[in-house]
């Protein structure tokens, strides 16, 4: 668990209607790997960092955040 | 990373799931096979149910490693040997269980390099030999591997 990242993946996804596993599919990761990074369980590389804010067409900062 | 062609991510995780498996099976394998060591009287009860049980881990080992056969065809060969994959979650409890692994082999074998021939350790052993606490640290070390795959590859709810 990483205790000074913060991200919002779980509210974008309910934003966009679409499930972790669509989300995973789109960017060429497992569902595991999403399911954790949004729990904050994982940190994920900043490769998928970018990867999911270009999915959401956000900057990676409205993603994630420093808590 | 892993230099291999594009491999869909539940492939890997499925192929490390299997692995974690196979490191469960061979634990106990091994474990058996030590406790078995220390079971004077043969024609017990208990003595061949441990032989039983110890075929029976022996064979889903077997079992499982022919079935991972048909993950080298889609793993590269770096990826399939040295359990490195492409998949960032898959490949950190790859790293992670080898971790652990590592650390417990060290440790262990460190004991047994520094002590192994020394009276107390022999006593403390008893009635093990040196032979029998290696192979209970194998299948520690193979235990620690197994369980930290399959825990955090396990299945949890769909948060949709």
């Amino acid at each position: 668990m990483n205790e000074d990242l913060d991200n919002h993946i779980h509210k974008l996804r309910l934003q966009h209607k679409i499930s972790q596993q669509e989300l995973a599919d789109a960017i060429g990761v497992s569902r595991k790997t999403i399911s954790t990074v949004e729990t904050g369980r994982f940190t994920p590389s900043v490769v998928i960092a970018l990867k999911i804010a270009a999915y959401f067409a956000i900057p990676v900062e409205q993603v994630f955040e420093l808590k | 990373m892993a230099t291999s062609i594009l491999v869909p991510p539940e492939t890997e995780q499925e192929y490390l799931t299997i692995t974690g498996k196979v490191s469960l099976a061979l634990a106990f394998f091994v474990l058996v096979k030590a406790a078995l060591a220390t079971i004077n009287n043969t024609d017990s009860v208990i003595y061949w149910l441990l032989g039983l049980a110890s075929l029976a881990s022996a064979v889903y080992c077997v079992v499982l490693g022919i079935k991972s056969m048909k993950f080298a065809q889609n793993i590269s060969r770096l990826g399939f040997w040295t359990l490195t994959f492409d998949d960032e979650y898959v490949d950190y409890v790859s790293s992670f269980s080898l971790r652990i692994t590592c650390h417990i082999l060290i440790f262990g074998t460190m004991i047994l390099a520094f002590w192994g021939d020394s009276k107390w350790f022999a006593d403390l052993m008893a009635p093990f030999g040196v032979t029998h606490a290696l192979q209970v640290l194998l299948g520690v070390a193979a235990a620690a591997h197994g369980t930290s795959i399959l825990w955090k590859l396990r299945e949890e709810e769909l948060d949709e």
